[in-house]
């Protein structure tokens, strides 16, 4: 199995064109996608209806602003239609006291972030505006508001909630994730691709009659695609850490223990594929398809906290890429713990071995 | 001490392998003749335990092959139809790591390598990539490998197709002093008959999933010393001297060819005399005679009615 095993590195290092054009492609998208949109924010042209006081308008744009990502810029009501209509932004929004309105050009699932953001807003200015009254005492509401800013405990559960709720949207992560992931499977599936390569070249046969066990040979190979499939993933995450300046956040552990499980499960599908087709041709044909479905169903183009279609969702649940990509952005954006990603990793590990199951019975079949 | 018994091997619309007896005794070697497809490659999978077979048994020194492959695989060294090595790696590094795969470590592998890749002649050229090799030295490596783990018995799966005349001279030379010097029993599939005449004691024919004949060079041959083959070179073709010779009671078949006339004849006939009578009583001018021994191919064209190969 060692002998296997190192040789496939050892075929690696006169063959390295494929695994490294993986980690470019990567890189490049990662640049592409998370680097661009980061630059430029949004731009959300803002107006405010007559009766709204006009000092209250700079505090609440600014506000507004602290979504990260947008730019809330105050305008006319008709000034904003226009740019709407001129397709300068997508859409707008029309601020009163008491609530808010969208102005919508287009669809976009950007709305969705900056809906949640501002009814939450505005669900805590009731809420005091509430409790002011019952007072009746502008006392209450300062004291109210500071101690939002320095909560006590009981304040702070209830920011918590209404964070909660928010959608955190890290376009930086985001595309880093996403990216990792989906040209992981790239590599993972066509390291493992060896063996059908294996198959019809004839040197499978030779390691068929010579001492070595069949699970041996499996395992040479399996471990080798799940260690190059980890080894690229966490490449890629080191590179944007340290010389990108992305911020992944320092559980580091967490994460590893993600891929390590993820990686499980990309090499036990790429074994399921390898187990259904038997030519490296038809492997060549499948598994772009594959991949890329998987990351447009799973969240790795895209958040899949922007999907609402019902179907896709219940798709994506038998996605590693979804469960994986839930997993990392609770540890890394949300700020979760090892406790709170347990489901999608068992999910992962389920999946894992039912791939691996089927894969070999059906390889053995033949 | 290798026999197989109605061997036979049925793909979904097709009968590869038809009922096949042969045997091989020690430090025999035999060849396996046939045109492409005939189910050689099938057959010989078979043997070495890599395909089932759809019934029939295989037995080494007796024991059944198929309920235990673990009997014949120490002993079996197999060449693969193709280059099964991994073309991006040295020759030497291929040789190594199966070397290392037979359980071969430290200075005895170091030696063994180096051993087999003197025979196939590579030594020189050891450290260069497979990938960089002619068509020649890479069946030589195929071969190599095969060797390594000092094999009783060798199995070759056409191991000159598509190479340069001296490295399939090398390569016959080479199979002939293991079979003769080192007493190895080798079974050599090809589509070359003359192969298989230099280098086998006993040779079988297989066409179609069957066997069609078998026997020594000479016994095979023998098949066809009833009659003898007469070529008639003719100026011009004619019909009306074709027509008289199919008179003859003496000569079986008449067929054409580019440049004249094939007859058959029963051997020992003396037929040249009555030949040239007729031919000048239908003023057809011959221009050359020759008279054929047989050969396997011409065996093989006896017993199928076709080529061995087109
Ligand atoms: N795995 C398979 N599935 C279906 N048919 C097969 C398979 N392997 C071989 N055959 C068929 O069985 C027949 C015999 O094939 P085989 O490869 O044994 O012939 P061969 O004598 O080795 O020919 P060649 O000289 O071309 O190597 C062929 O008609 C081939 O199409
Ligand atoms: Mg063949």
């Amino acid at each position: 199995m060692i002998n296997i095993f190192t040789l496939q590195w050892q075929r690696l290092r006169r063959k390295p064109f494929m695994v490294l054009a993986m980690i470019a492609m990567t890189v490049v998208f990662i640049i592409f996608i998370g680097g661009a949109t980061n630059q430029s924010e949004v731009s959300i042209p803002t107006s405010f209806s007559d009766e709204f006081p006009a000092e209250d308008k700079a505090a609440l744009i600014e506000e507004l602003n602290e979504l990260e990502g947008f730019n809330f810029i105050e305008t006319t009501y008709h000034k904003a239609r226009e740019n709407i209509a001129l397709g300068i932004a997508s859409f707008g929004v029309r601020l009163s006291e008491e609530d808010y309105r969208f102005i919508i050009g287009t669809e976009n699932p950007n709305q969705a972030i900056v809906e949640q953001y501002i009814s939450s807003i505005y669900w805590e200015n009731l809420r005091i505006d509430q409790a002011v009254e019952q007072s009746g005492d502008e006392q209450t509401r300062q004291s109210i508001e500071t101690s939002l800013e320095r909560p006590l405990i009981e304040v702070d559960s209830q920011i918590g909630e209404s964070e909660g709720d928010v959608f955190i949207f890290n376009n930086q992560l985001q595309a880093l994730f996403g990216m990792t992931l989906f040209f992981a499977i790239y590599t993972i599936v066509f390291s493992l691709g060896e063996v059908a390569e294996e198959k019809q070249r004839g040197s499978w046969d030779r390691l068929v009659l010579s001492p070595v066990r069949k699970w041996q040979v499996y395992l040479g190979y399996l471990s080798y695609a799940f260690v190059i499939g980890l080894v690229q993933i966490f490449a890629v995450f080191a590179m944007f850490q340290f010389f990108f300046g992305f911020d992944i956040g320092g559980k580091w552990l967490e994460v590893l223990l993600i891929c390590v499980v993820y990686t499980f499960a990309i090499v036990s599908l790429g074994m399921l594929i390898i187990g259904l087709v038997n030519r490296s041709s038809q492997l060549n044909a499948i598994v772009p398809i594959i991949a890329v479905s998987m990351a447009m169903l799973g969240g790795a183009y895209w958040p899949i906290e922007i999907v609402s279609n019902k179907v896709v969702l219940a798709f994506s649940q038998v996605i590693p890429v979804t469960h994986a990509m839930e997993a990392l952005k609770s540890i890394t954006i949300y700020g979760e713990n090892l406790t709170d990603i347990t489901q999608p990793l068992s999910i992962l590990l389920l999946m894992g071995v039912l791939c691996m199951g089927i894969g070999i019975n059906l390889m053995e079949r033949r | 001490m290798l026999e197989t018994e109605a061997l036979r091997k049925v793909f979904k619309k097709q009968v590869a392998v038809d009922d096949v007896n042969l045997y091989l005794k020690q430090g025999e070697s035999v060849g396996l003749l046939g045109p492409n497809g005939a189910g050689k490659s099938t057959f010989i999978s078979m043997i070495a335990t890599l395909t089932k077979p759809t019934s029939g048994i295989v037995t080494w020194n007796g024991k059944n092959v198929i309920k235990n492959p673990n009997i014949i695989r120490p002993t079996l060294g197999m060449v693969p139809q193709e280059i099964a090595l991994y073309k991006e790696l040295s020759a030497y590094e291929n040789v190594k790591f199966f070397g290392k795969i037979y359980r071969l470590h430290g200075k005895k592998l170091e030696q063994r390598v180096q051993e087999v890749i003197e025979l196939v002649g590579l030594k020189d050229r050891q450290k260069e990539l497979v990938n960089n090799y002619s068509g020649g030295m890479q069946r030589r490596i195929n071969i190599a490998v095969a060797l390594l783990h000092e094999p009783e018995i060798i199995i070759m799966d056409e191991p000159t197709v598509g190479i340069d005349p001296q490295s399939r001279n090398y390569i016959l030379e080479m199979v002939k002093k293991l079979n003769e010097e080192k007493g190895m029993t080798v079974l050599y599939t090809s589509h070359y008959m003359e192969e298989v005449e230099r280098l086998c004691d006993r040779i079988y024919i297989m066409d179609h999933g069957k066997v069609i004949a078998t026997g020594t060079k000479d016994e095979l041959t023998g098949i066809l010393s009833s009659e003898e083959t007469i070529n008639l070179e003719l100026e011009q073709q004619s019909k009306v001297f074709e027509e008289a010779l199919r008179e003859q009671s003496t000569v079986l078949k008449v067929t054409e060819w580019e440049k004249g006339l094939r007859l058959i004849v029963p051997k020992n006939s003396r037929e040249l005399a009555g030949i040239f009578h007729l031919a000048e009583q239908y003023q057809a001018a011959i221009t050359s005679v020759n008279i054929q021994v047989p050969s396997l191919e011409d065996v093989f064209l006896h017993l199928t009615g076709r080529r061995l190969r087109d």
